[in-house]
């Protein structure tokens, strides 16, 4: 070990003191996502156990920090680390160990200023274990080849224990990165699967003590049903990416990526043999093109700027290196750079561990809005303790000191098995109030709480009733009654009312038509006269209604007017086209959640559309 | 025999007409994808409610990093 390493680590420790005292800062305000940051910490300070207790997807390094002295120190330490390694790499790549120390700087400012250290080490990690493999890949030849191999395996089982996602991907990149070298060298083969065999089997070594963990607390096997669940989670709540393509971080990225890719293709086009420099990059590149995987499905775009940032600094020693008339001038507009990063591009700066907070005090909720419920409901005769909130104020359950379920929010209760675990808790905690946030009509994405959570929404529309207002939540009593009668209660809140009773479909009758309009073929379909009376009032129960279109190049939404019991329910929804048909599950709308009588359906303009039919279709089938 | 500032030359050139078709072609590309099927027991999310194809931005992203591959493979395969 070279002897400024020490020193470096205890500067770099020194430096990074700053990610020590944030450890128990709190995530304030509480807006819904830093509830959920705030409640997790809670319950770890509990004791509850991830994927037993609760949902927790980041792993148990996050998970017990603040709270674990282990886990506490070895969050801190990570850092330095993974800056001392990069300080080594750029000190093996640059021909002046000045443009280390002037690199590993800028990255700390850059880390420190924008990124912030729990990012810093969440995809620090990932992008060392990446280059640690490179290096090794690029002395594949040495002796000892497949005992390192063997090592770093196990390292990353080890990180996969502690950071899951972390883990997945660099095992990945790196069974990648065996593939591609071996594919450019032309030597796919046997040696490629002695490779793969030694990688795979570390890994499993380095994952014995996680899973001995997991197994003692019970949790093993729901941690690999919600590893699972993950993957469906990121695929099926996408948001788009390209309407954020265009932010300045995710260009600063993108740029430097293909700037990167446009540099290798030309050195491969000019026959120039790589050096240990382009493997770096090429190594980098494949890590930001994973981590843009994930960031095309939920934004990370302002999580991945200092992996660009690095990509950015090793191009800059090859330049540096390779022009060595220039190369003051590229280290001071390399320097240049990083200072406008920092200091005048407006990028954006993540910094999560906000609030003048300290261990002691950050699970004291001080929010008036939160704590006058707790208040009210406490006076309440014969309440046991319990609620349940609804779509996802975490804040509560951390109030009642009650252990809450699996799922904590509906976010990420969106599968249908998710649902109905919500929907358990809640008949076995001997839930008597829900407390509903009437003023957050959609959790995420802009997609209503009655779509993202139907059948949760369902099951607390029909069990409870309106009982009190309390700022901005209602609080709902377990009764056998209907949830639209207490209508004195519901106009105290029009802008809720509107919402239950003005329901906006948008795409989903289209997307229904198109793949499953077949499926009807073994169902009676009968013809609503619109805007007359049915003679007999249709029960809603199980009623689809299916809305066929004329040839028109029109692409408006339309409105469907449902009469029952007096009340209107207007549904909206996107146009279909002449081929296809829209399909509307009438039970889905949170009036008909029970079944009450249709006495008309009508129509705010007719415009191209040909006809209206319905159709009775049991529960159980395909549809939405 | 294609000289350094040559192909720096054509590959710029390359680019801008690579962006100009993909950009006057987006809406066409993303309008031609068929809505998003809505699967029975899962998530119904953003791409579900507001029929934003699942794969497009996938696909776009790959494009775009393959542009410069596709170029010097072209040109490689022409200096031969």
């Amino acid at each position: 070990m070279k002897k400024e390493y020490p020193i470096l680590f205890i500067v770099f420790s020194i430096l990074s003191i700053g990610n020590l005292y944030s450890l128990c800062r709190g995530y304030y305000p509480l807006l819904f996502d830093n509830q959920i940051l705030l409640s997790w910490q809670y319950w770890a300070n509990q004791n509850l156990i991830p994927y037993r207790d609760i949902y927790y997807q980041y792993g148990i390094l996050f998970f017990y920090k603040g709270h674990n002295w282990f886990f506490s120190y070895l969050y801190y330490f990570l850092a330095p680390l993974l800056l001392l390694y990069f300080f080594n790499l750029f000190n093996k790549l640059s021909l002046n160990k000045i443009y280390s120390y002037v690199l590993t700087f800028s990255l700390f400012l850059f880390v420190n200023l924008i990124t912030g250290f729990e990012i810093f080490i969440r995809y620090g990690s990932f992008v060392v274990l990446v280059l640690i493999s490179t290096e090794l890949i690029w002395n594949y030849k040495h002796r000892l080849f497949f005992r390192k191999l063997f090592i770093v395996a196990v390292l990353n089982g080890l990180v996969f224990s502690l950071m899951n996602d972390t883990g997945i991907y660099a095992f990945v990149a790196t069974i990648g990165l065996f593939i591609i070298d071996d594919a450019i060298k032309t030597c796919l083969g046997k040696t490629t699967v002695k490779k793969l065999i030694t990688y795979g089997v570390g890994f499993l070594m380095g994952i014995i003590p996680y899973c001995l963990y997991l197994f003692l607390n019970g949790s093993l096997g729901i941690f690999i049903h919600s590893l699972l669940e993950l993957s469906e989670l990121q695929q099926l709540a996408k948001t788009p990416f390209l309407h954020g393509f265009v932010s300045v971080d995710n260009l600063f990225t993108i740029s430097i990526l293909f700037i990167s890719i446009s540099w290798v293709c030309y050195l491969l086009y000019k026959g120039i043999k790589l050096k240990l420099i382009n493997y770096i990059e090429i190594a980098l590149m494949f890590v930001l093109i994973i981590l843009e995987q994930k960031s095309i499905w939920r934004h990370i775009d302002s999580q991945l700027t200092f992996i660009g940032f690095i990509l950015g600094s090793v191009l800059t020693i090859e330049a540096a290196n390779s022009n060595k008339t220039f190369k003051y001038i590229i280290i001071s507009i390399y320097i240049l750079i990083t200072l406008s990063i920092l200091f005048v591009f407006p990028f954006t700066k993540i910094n999560i561990n906000q609030g003048p907070y300290t261990c002691v005090s950050r699970f004291e909720i001080q929010d008036q809005d939160y704590l006058s419920v707790k208040n009210i409901l406490q006076k309440e005769p014969g309440f046991n303790g319990k609620i349940f909130s609804y779509p996802g104020d975490t804040m509560f359950y951390v109030l009642f000191k009650q252990k809450p379920p699996y799922y904590p929010t509906s976010f990420e209760a969106g599968s249908y098995n998710a649902q109905q675990k919500l929907i358990r808790y809640i008949k076995y905690s001997n839930i008597d109030y829900v407390i509903y946030n009437y003023e957050n009509q959609a959790i995420q994405d802009g997609v209503p709480n009655y779509i993202r959570s139907s059948y949760l929404h369902t099951y607390i529309l029909t069990n409870y009733v309106p009982y009190k207002i309390v700022n901005r939540f209602l609080i709902l009593k377990k009764k056998k009654e209907d949830f639209f009668d207490n209508k004195k209660l519901l106009n105290q809140i029009p802008a809720f009312e509107k919402y239950l009773f003005n329901v906006d479909l948008a795409d989903i009758p289209r997307s229904e038509g198109y793949y499953k309009f077949n499926k009807l073929n073994e169902f009676k379909l009968k013809q609503v006269s619109v805007g007359a009376k049915f003679n007999k009032a249709l029960p809603s129960i199980n009623l689809f209604l299916v809305v066929s279109y004329k040839n028109s190049e029109e692409k408006l939404g339309r409105r469907i007017l449902i009469t029952a019991n007096g009340a209107i329910v207007n549904v909206s929804f996107d146009n279909c086209s002449e081929d296809s048909k829209c399909i509307i599950d009438i039970s889905k709308l949170p009036y008909f959640y029970k079944n009450r009588p249709i006495s008309e359906v009508s129509m705010k303009d007719v415009g191209d559309i040909k006809s209206i039919q319905y159709v009775y279709i049991p529960p159980g089938s395909e549809f939405w | 025999m294609i000289k350094k500032n040559e192909i720096l030359i054509i590959y710029i050139i390359y680019l801008i007409i690579c962006f100009s078709i993909i950009s006057f072609t987006f809406k066409d590309i993303r309008n031609s994808f068929p809505p998003t099927p809505i699967v029975a027991n899962q998530i119904v999310g953003y791409s579900q409610y507001f029929d934003y194809p699942l794969y497009f931005d996938s696909l776009f992203f790959l494009v775009l990093i393959l542009l410069p591959v596709i170029f010097f493979s072209f040109a490689k395969l022409f200096k031969k």
